[in-house]
């Protein structure tokens, strides 16, 4: 992420110039990454590319975040038929395969650096609000709840100064791990052709390109490809150290 | 121990083992000598159906010369040459054309070939609710008259290029229609052994076919997941040949010796951009004249298209190379490549920015053309988004023809015989997807068609091509080759100039 920040001090060459080196060259000293069939440097193109990718995965997750956190609130501070309603209709979310429901949504809307977010957001919002509705019902049960709601606190000031802030740290681990997921969704959508559009270039639209040319040009698949999968072991890895740092939090308790 | 029974123990193993060695060496060799007399052709599509008359896809059109003949049929040098008709004539208005057939011809369930089978499948391509993609070739027939061994056609409208016109029109049963997948009576070199749709199709030689009979024993057409597993495939042996391979993958698999690129030798399909002519900016001469000019061609075929194909300056649909191409002898002004010319034009017209319309993923070549197009623009000052869609979206936009779809060009391929009637066609009024809609065009395409002498036709595909080259109803920025690949073993295919590949006569050596 680091090194994708910092890509317009890094990159050698301005990632959408046609022509700075010959149609599919191999890695070398002026291109460490070889070019791609227009002649532009990968490199630079991989740099730009990730800070696409991760502006989009980071946004999604903000969406995400935002759309399931209320949704799951919702659900677990009304509970009876009102949070049936809303984990039934997470259930059938769920149910529909990402993939799928981003391309018919994506055909719909066009692609574009605000569309995306927002479909990748609304896809990964059902199982954010699965998890802070799980969050929630447990804190409502928890003692100093009931002596609060007793002592005549009302239960929404309550949920939002005492409740959220509880359930945050879940909520970070669902965060990193909905970074991981939109990563993949992201390239996904732009490995079928309908992420971000040309002359840009995220992670996905690379090993678009790259796959097309695997007999000629294999590094044009195998770095974008390895920066993906760095990136989504990097955030599962940070998802499962907050969850054992909250682990062993609680049983220190 | 009895010796002598030992003996005639020993003289009976002999023989069990010399048997048993000459089984195993009949079986081991067996299926070696089957698999040299089966070809394998592996593509990422399958068959979905197999009534030839109503094919949706292209890639359908490569069973027309296997399992079904025409009255008439493609020959490699792009001429039509006799198949079921030995021979025809028209009168001199060229409106009524005979055909005489071939005696003998039986479908591969014995029954006979007669002018009356041939006159049921022409009124049945005809039928309104048929929806055949030949109909707008065939829809000048008024009348259609069997006769003994002559079928004769009435045409509304003189057509001196009828005998090319028909050899999609291939002789099926139409009795079988409701029934066509189970097992088709055909009428070609091979028949049905096999099929499942979507999946795979095995054919074997029809006995009862007029012609040459097949070399081959088999024709397996097989799925593969992608271009690539394709490719893989090929290379490993487990395909012979690999329909429609990728322009990225040409350049390396030609230079392996174990494999061969299987191409056209008269190539007649084009790329073209389509724009529509009835809304700005593209109603405007100037701006489809400055896009031309901004269209660098060699780069974009170089790049997209690896080089496989020719470039088009004339900005016709007849290819540069094509005996019909009339040139600059013929009035034709070319487009070369020329910013500052674009430029100007742009500032005439008063434009500065419009959008490319694009397909997402399936075809990289038009992404390419659009990022060199992207970029040329780019250097005058106009800006050209590029959006890719999902094909259905894409295709939705501007066809059928008589949509309005402002400031938009659309790549798009022309895959046609190299047969002016047909490519040029394309621009015809109410066809053309450009709406161009231009009478005098209209006009000097029917006097062409409907001219028997070759060299007043030509004259009159000139006059045609000099609107086209001037009007500019679309960019065709260069003819394209239609590439498929075989291992080196193979032998007797060959490609049509649209593209289609022709296993009748193949063998692998």
């Amino acid at each position: 992420m680091g090194i994708t920040l910092c890509a317009p001090i890094i990159s050698p060459h301005d990632p959408n110039k046609v022509g700075v080196g010959l149609p599919f060259a191999g890695p070398s000293f002026s291109n460490l990454m070889g070019t791609d069939d227009l002649g532009r440097d990968l490199f630079s193109r991989l740099l730009y590319g990730g800070r696409i990718t991760i502006f989009i995965a980071i946004a999604a997750t903000i969406v995400a975040l935002i759309i399931g956190t209320l949704w799951g609130m919702v659900a677990g501070v009304q509970r009876g038929w009102i949070d049936e309603f809303l984990m039934r209709t997470a259930d059938a979310t769920m149910a529909i395969p990402q993939i799928l429901f981003a391309l018919v949504c994506i055909s719909a809307v066009g692609a574009s650096v605000i569309s995306l977010p927002i479909v990748v957001g609304v896809l990964l919002a059902p199982t954010t609000a699965r998890m802070a509705r799980t969050a929630v019902v447990v804190e409502l049960a928890s003692d100093y709840v009931v002596a609060a709601i007793a002592s005549g606190v009302k239960k929404s000031t309550l949920v939002f100064s005492e409740v959220l802030p509880n359930i945050a740290p879940q909520l970070l681990v669902q965060l990193s791990i909905n970074v991981a997921s939109a990563v993949m969704t992201e390239a996904s959508l732009s490995f079928i052709g309908l992420g971000i559009q040309p002359p840009n270039a995220s992670w996905g639209t690379l090993m678009l390109q790259g796959y097309a040319k695997l007999w000629n040009t294999y590094w044009f698949v195998l770095f974008p490809a390895l920066a993906v999968t760095i990136t989504i072991l990097a955030f599962n890895a940070y998802g499962e150290r907050i969850r054992v740092l909250l682990d062993s939090r609680k049983s220190s308790v | 121990m009895n010796l002598s029974k030992f003996g005639t123990n020993k003289k009976l193993l002999a023989a069990v083992v010399s048997v048993g060695m000459i089984f195993t060496l009949t079986t081991a060799v067996g299926p070696a000598q089957a698999a040299k007399t089966t070809l394998v052709v592996g593509s990422v599509q399958a068959y979905p159906q197999l009534n030839p008359i109503i094919r949706t896809f292209a890639y359908e059109e490569n069973l027309f010369s296997l399992l079904w003949a025409g009255l008439t049929q493609w020959k490699p040098d792009g001429t039509v040459g006799p198949n079921l008709a030995k021979s025809w004539s028209a009168n001199k208005t060229a409106d009524k054309w005979t055909f005489v057939l071939r005696s003998g011809a039986k479908f591969s369930d014995g029954t006979p070939i007669t002018s009356e089978s041939v006159k049921e499948v022409f009124d049945y391509a005809l039928l309104e609710k048929t929806p055949s993609q030949e109909k707008s070739k065939i829809k000048t027939i008024t009348k259609v008259t069997a006769s003994g061994n002559k079928v004769i056609f009435d045409l509304s409208s003189p057509s001196a290029v009828f005998p090319s016109a028909i050899p999609n029109i291939v002789i099926i049963k139409v009795s079988e229609i409701a029934n066509f997948n189970k097992n088709p009576s055909t009428s070609g070199p091979f028949m049905v052994k096999s099929f499942s749709p979507d999946v795979s199709l095995t054919i074997v030689p029809n006995p009862k076919y007029f012609g040459t009979k097949p070399k081959l024993t088999e024709i397996k057409f097989v799925k593969s997941a992608d271009p690539t597993a394709a490719v893989t495939s090929l290379r490993s042996g487990d395909i012979d040949v690999m329909y429609n391979l990728p322009l990225a993958d040409a350049a390396p698999l030609a230079k392996d010796k174990k494999l061969q690129i299987l191409r056209a030798k008269v190539p007649s399909g084009s790329v073209d951009w389509e724009f529509d002519m009835t809304s700005a900016p593209f109603n405007n001469l100037k701006v489809r004249q400055a896009l031309a000019y901004a269209t660098d061609r060699a780069t974009m075929l170089k790049i997209a298209y690896y080089g496989f194909g020719k470039v088009t300056t004339f900005n016709t649909a007849v290819p540069q190379k094509s005996i019909w191409q009339c040139g600059t002898a013929g009035g034709l002004i070319e487009y070369p490549y020329d910013l500052k010319k674009a430029k100007a034009l742009f500032a005439e017209a008063g434009v500065t920015k419009f959008s490319w319309w694009g397909i997402a993923g399936g075809y990289p070549e038009f992404s390419a053309m659009a990022q060199i197009l992207q970029a040329s623009l780019k250097e005058i000052g106009i800006t050209m988004d590029i959006q890719n869609n999902e094909v259905g979206t894409w295709a939705a936009k501007f066809y059928p023809a008589g949509k309005t779809y402002p400031g938009l060009v659309l790549p798009n391929l022309l895959n046609f015989a190299d047969e002016p009637a047909f490519s040029m066609g394309f621009a015809l009024s109410g066809r053309a997807e450009s709406n161009w809609n231009n009478a005098a065009y209209d006009a000097a395409y029917k006097e062409a068609v409907g001219t028997l002498d070759l060299k007043e036709r030509k004259a009159a595909w000139c006059k045609a091509q000099r609107l086209e080259n001037q009007q500019l109803p679309y960019i065709i920025p260069f003819s394209i080759d239609f590439l498929h690949a075989g291992r080196a073993n193979v032998r007797g295919v060959w490609v049509e100039g649209g593209g289609q590949p022709h296993f009748e006569g193949a063998y692998i050596r």
